[in-house]
C-alpha cells in the first residue's frame, strides 16, 4: 500500500500540496502491554491487526467503508495497514465507568506503534486520556491509534496531552463511530512535539449524536503540525463542533485540514468549524483548509478562521499596564492552551498539564 | 402532520439564448486536434512565426499534461470529437448593417447593439470562432484607447506589445486546457488604456458560440497603463445541442500603477458547454482589480479568476454568484496572490443549487512573506434549495508572513426559518418574506453589475415563490 496519509476529504489543486502527503511510519515494537486496564474494563482476547484494502488516496473507497459503518480513521488506511504488516495487535477493550489513564513515555529511538480500540456501551459515560510524553531531547517515532464504537446515548471524555521532544514524529490516528444520542468531546493540549501528524475522523451516524473537539496548539522552531480532522454526518439532527486555537512562533509550520460533510439525510443537522492562529514571528508557515461538504438541504454549516499576528490593540494595552512585547506574547500563547486545559474534567490531567505548560510556577 | 410545502425556485427561461442558426455557410476544420489541425489553423490566421511556434509548443504541452483528477468529471468531453476552428460566413466590420442578417438578428434578440448604443464605449461580437463586429467609441478613440480584435492586435502595430504580455500571465504550462488554448486561440479582443484615461463607458465582448460540437478559444488581453480606469464586459452564450461544447477562452489584464480595471462577466452558457476558462489580473502598485462574476450556465464550469498582486498597495475585490440546477456542476471561486506589501483582497461569493445541481467553491489565498501588512478576507455563503442538490466550499490559505490579517468565513444552510419569522412580524406576508431573503441572496452581485446586466443577472434567477421553504 502506499504510504499516503491524511487525505483531504474533497482534493484541491494540486500544486498548494494540502491533498495530502506521504509519510513512512516504521514501527519496531508495539505498546499493548503498557496500558493498564481499570477495573471494570473488559479486554478481548481477540488482538487482530485490523489492515485495510482501502486505497489511501480514494475518497470513493473511503466513503464507502463509511457507509458501510467501517471506521476509517484520521491519518487513514495507510495506519491500519502498517499495523499489520507489523503484526501490531489491537487492545480491544469494553469501557467500564473508570477512566482509561494511558501513559506513553517515549525513550531515545522508540519506533513503537500502539493501537486500541474502545467500545463504550449503550448508556455508557467514561472518560480515556492518553498522554504522549518525553524528554525534550528525545528523537523517537510513536504511532498511536485510538477506534471508538459509542453506543446508544454512551458519551466519552477524551482528552490528549502531548509533550514530546522536538527530535519525536507522532502519529496521532482516531476514528470513531456513534450511535444514537452518543457522544464524543474531545481535547487535545499539544505543548511541543517535533513531528505530529494528528488525523481524527468520527462518523455521526446516529441520529442525535454528536462530537466535539477543542484542539490548543503552540508549534515552535523548527516544529510542524499536519492535521486532518473529519466529521462524517449521515445521522439526523447530530451536531460537530472543531474549536481549534494555536500559536506559531520560529521556524514552525502548520497545516490544518479540518472538514464537515453532511450527507443526504442528515437532516437537522448542525456543524461549526473555528480556527484562530497567532503567527507570531516571520518564518512560520500556516496552511489551512477547512471544508463544508454538503449534499442534505436542512442543515447549517459554518466555518470562520482568523489568522494572522497579535492585535495591536491588545498588545499596546498590555504595554500600558506595564508588561515588556515579550511577556505580553508568552501570556497570549499560553492563554489559549491555558482555556483548553480548563475544559479537562480529570483534575489530576488537567493539574499535570497546567504544570507543564507553567513550569516555572512549581 | 401536513406535508411541508416548498418553495419552487423556477428554472431559468432559456428561450432567448437556445436560438440556433444553422451554420450552413460556415467553414469547419475536422474534429479533433492534431498537429495537422494546428499547423492549418496557424496558416488560416497567417500567424506571424513565434505564433506558430508558440502554438505548436503548447500542443506539446496540451498532450503532456494530465487532465485534472480534482475537479468535476470532464470525461464526456471527447476532444476528438470538438471542432477547434469555425469560421462564419462574415467578414469582421465595424458597421451592424455589415454583419449577415442571421447573425446580426442573434445578437439583436440578445441585446448586444441596442446595450451599445445606451452604455457601452466599444464592442465585439465574436460567433463561433470569429470576431464579425467590432467598434470602439470615437471619444474613447480620441482619448487613446485601443480596442481592437485580437489577431489584428498580433500582426499589425501592436504587435511587439501583444508578443510581450501574451500567455505571460496564463502560460501553457498552467495546466492542460491552458495548454489546449495556447494551440488553437481563436478571436478575442485587445484592449489598451492609456496612461491616466478613464473611459468613461465599459467595453464589452460578447460571445456566442452557435456551432455544435465546436470549441470556443478567444483570447482577451487588457493593459490598463498608470493611472487608467475601465470597466470591461465579457458576456457569453451558446444554444444547446444534444453534444459537448467547449469554452476554453483566457483572459490576462496588466493593471500598471495606480490602474483599475472592473471585469464583469456574466456567463450563460448552455448545459452542453464545458467552460474550461481562465483569467488573470497582474496588479502593480496602488492598482485594482474588480472581478464581478455571474455563473448560470455550461453543463460543467472551472472557472477561478486569479488576482496577482505585485505591486505595494494593489487590491482584489471579488464578487461572484454561481446557480447550479439540474445537469450543472459548477466549481467556480478565485484565487489571490499577496506578493506585495499592503495589499488588499475581498471575496464574498454566493451560490445557490437546486435540482441535482452542484455548486463548489474553490479558492485560494496565497500570502508571501514580503507581503508585510495585508489584509485579506474571505466570505461564501451557500443556499441549498433541496437534498438533490450539492454545494461544497473548499477554500485554501497559505499564509507565510505574521505581519497580515487573513480572516475567512463560510456558511451553508437553507433559508433560515428566523428570519422568515422575523420578517413577517414586521408585517410581510410569507411569500414576500421569502422572496425578499432569495431574491436579496443575489443582491450582493447584481448592484455591482451595470444596470442593464443586472436585470439580466435577474432575469436568469428567476424566483417563483410558493409556499414554505425547506
Amino acid at each position: 500500500m502506499e504510504n499516503y496519509i491524511d487525505l483531504l476529504p474533497c482534493i484541491t489543486w494540486k500544486w498548494l500540496k494540502m491533498n495530502g502527503r506521504t509519510e513512512d511510519i516504521s514501527p519496531a515494537s508495539h505498546g499493548a502491554e503498557g496500558i493498564n486496564i481499570p477495573e471494570g474494563w473488559q479486554v478481548s482476547d481477540d488482538r487482530t491487526a485490523y489492515g485495510s484494502d482501502i486505497d489511501p488516496r480514494s475518497n470513493k473507497q473511503i466513503e464507502k467503508a463509511l457507509f458501510d459503518g467501517k471506521i476509517v480513521t484520521g491519518i487513514g488506511p495507510y495506519m491500519d495497514h502498517t499495523a499489520k504488516v507489523n503484526g501490531i495487535p489491537v487492545v480491544r477493550m469494553t469501557a467500564g465507568e473508570a477512566p482509561l489513564i494511558i501513559e506513553n513515555r517515549y525513550a531515545q529511538d522508540d519506533h513503537i506503534m500502539t493501537c486500541i480500540e474502545v467500545t463504550v456501551p449503550d448508556g455508557m459515560h467514561t472518560t480515556v486520556i492518553e498522554k504522549f510524553l518525553s524528554e525534550d531531547d528525545t528523537t523517537a517515532e510513536a504511532a498511536f491509534q485510538t477506534k471508538f464504537i459509542i453506543g446508544k446515548n454512551a458519551s466519552v471524555d477524551f482528552v490528549q496531552v502531548q509533550k514530546l521532544g522536538r527530535g519525536v514524529k507522532l502519529f496521532n490516528d482516531i476514528g470513531s463511530k456513534i450511535d444514537k444520542d452518543g457522544r464524543l468531546d474531545q481535547v487535545y493540549v499539544l505543548i511541543s512535539g517535533g513531528k505530529t501528524f494528528f488525523g481524527s475522523r468520527t462518523a455521526l451516524n446516529g441520529d442525535k449524536s454528536a462530537c466535539s473537539l477543542d484542539m490548543a496548539y503552540i508549534v515552535k522552531g523548527e516544529e510542524e503540525l499536519d492535521t486532518n480532522i473529519a466529521a462524517f454526518q449521515t445521522g439526523r439532527k447530530t451536531d460537530t463542533q472543531i474549536t481549534v486555537n494555536g500559536t506559531l512562533k520560529d521556524k514552525a509550520k502548520k497545516l490544518m485540514r479540518a472538514t464537515i460533510d453532511f450527507k443526504k439525510g442528515s437532516s437537522g443537522s448542525t456543524g461549526k468549524e473555528t480556527e484562530d492562529v497567532l503567527m507570531m514571528n516571520e518564518g512560520v508557515i500556516n496552511r489551512t483548509v477547512p471544508l463544508i461538504l454538503c449534499t442534505e438541504e436542512d442543515v447549517e454549516g459554518i466555518h470562520g478562521a482568523t489568522l494572522g499576528r497579535p492585535s495591536e490593540e491588545i498588545v499596546t494595552y498590555m504595554m500600558s499596564r506595564g508588561l515588556d512585547k515579550a511577556s505580553i506574547y508568552d501570556i497570549m500563547e499560553k492563554a489559549r492552551l491555558d482555556a483548553c486545559t480548563a475544559k479537562i474534567a480529570d483534575e489530576a490531567t488537567r493539574e499535570e498539564t497546567a504544570r507543564y505548560l507553567h513550569p516555572e510556577e512549581e | 402532520m401536513a406535508e411541508r410545502e416548498k418553495t419552487q425556485v423556477a428554472d431559468i427561461d432559456r428561450t432567448v439564448y437556445d436560438m440556433r442558426n444553422e451554420d450552413k455557410d460556415a467553414y469547419r476544420f475536422e474534429g479533433g486536434l492534431t498537429r495537422e489541425i494546428v499547423e492549418k489553423l496557424s496558416a488560416e490566421k497567417d500567424d506571424p512565426e513565434w505564433m506558430r511556434e508558440f502554438r505548436l509548443r503548447s500542443l506539446e504541452l496540451y498532450n503532456q499534461i494530465p487532465v485534472p483528477d480534482w475537479g468535476p468529471d470532464i470525461s464526456g468531453l471527447d476532444m476528438d470529437k470538438i471542432v477547434t476552428y469555425v469560421r462564419p460566413n462574415a467578414k469582421m466590420s465595424a458597421n451592424w448593417d455589415d454583419v449577415p442578417d442571421e447573425i446580426k438578428d442573434t445578437f439583436v434578440k440578445l441585446g448586444i447593439p441596442q446595450a451599445e448604443i445606451n452604455s457601452l464605449a466599444g464592442v465585439g461580437a465574436q460567433y463561433d470562432s470569429e470576431l464579425v463586429y467590432h467598434n470602439v467609441r470615437k471619444d474613447a478613440e480620441e482619448q487613446g484607447v485601443i480596442y481592437t480584435d485580437f489577431e489584428s492586435a498580433v500582426k499589425g502595430e501592436y504587435g511587439d506589445m501583444v508578443r510581450e504580455h501574451f500567455m505571460k500571465l496564463i502560460p501553457p504550462t498552467s495546466h492542460k486546457f491552458a495548454a489546449l488554448h495556447g494551440a488553437v486561440w481563436s478571436g478575442g479582443s485587445f484592449v489598451y488604456v492609456p496612461k491616466g484615461v478613464k473611459v468613461s463607458y465599459p467595453l464589452q465582448s460578447y460571445f456566442r458560440l452557435n456551432a455544435p460540437g465546436a470549441g470556443q478559444f478567444e483570447h482577451t488581453l487588457i493593459i490598463v497603463d498608470e493611472g487608467a480606469d475601465l470597466h470591461f464586459i465579457e458576456g457569453c452564450s451558446a444554444p444547446k445541442y444534444n453534444l459537448a461544447n467547449l469554452h476554453a477562452g483566457a483572459v490576462e489584464i496588466y493593471i500598471k500603477k495606480g490602474g483599475h480595471c472592473r471585469y464583469s462577466t456574466i456567463e450563460n452558457w448552455s448545459k452542453n458547454m464545458y467552460n474550461l476558462n481562465t483569467k488573470v489580473a497582474r496588479v502593480e502598485e496602488g492598482g485594482s482589480i474588480e472581478w464581478i462574476s455571474g455563473s448560470f450556465g455550461s453543463h460543467i464550469s472551472y472557472l477561478y479568476p486569479m488576482s496577482d498582486l505585485v505591486g505595494e498597495g494593489a487590491r482584489s475585490d471579488f464578487t461572484g454568484i454561481a446557480f447550479a440546477n439540474t445537469d450543472q456542476d459548477l466549481d467556480t471561486g478565485c484565487k489571490v496572490a499577496h506578493r506585495a506589501p499592503n495589499t488588499h483582497s475581498y471575496t464574498n461569493t454566493r451560490s445557490i443549487s437546486k435540482g441535482g445541481g452542484v455548486n463548489t467553491f474553490r479558492s485560494c489565498v496565497y500570502v508571501a512573506p514580503e507581503a508585510k501588512g495585508s489584509k485579506c478576507a474571505v466570505s461564501c455563503t451557500s443556499l441549498m434549495l433541496d437534498s438533490e442538490s450539492r454545494s461544497d466550499t473548499i477554500p485554501a490559505m497559505d499564509i507565510r508572513t505574521d505581519d497580515c490579517d487573513v480572516g475567512h468565513e463560510a456558511r451553508i444552510g437553507r433559508i433560515s426559518d428566523d428570519t422568515v419569522f422575523y420578517l413577517m412580524s414586521r408585517g410581510l406576508s410569507e411569500e414576500e418574506a421569502k422572496a425578499m431573503i432569495v431574491s436579496g441572496f443575489a443582491d450582493s452581485v447584481s448592484k455591482e453589475l451595470p444596470l442593464e446586466y443586472a436585470v439580466e443577472m435577474n432575469n436568469l434567477i428567476r424566483l417563483e415563490m410558493i409556499g414554505a421553504i425547506g
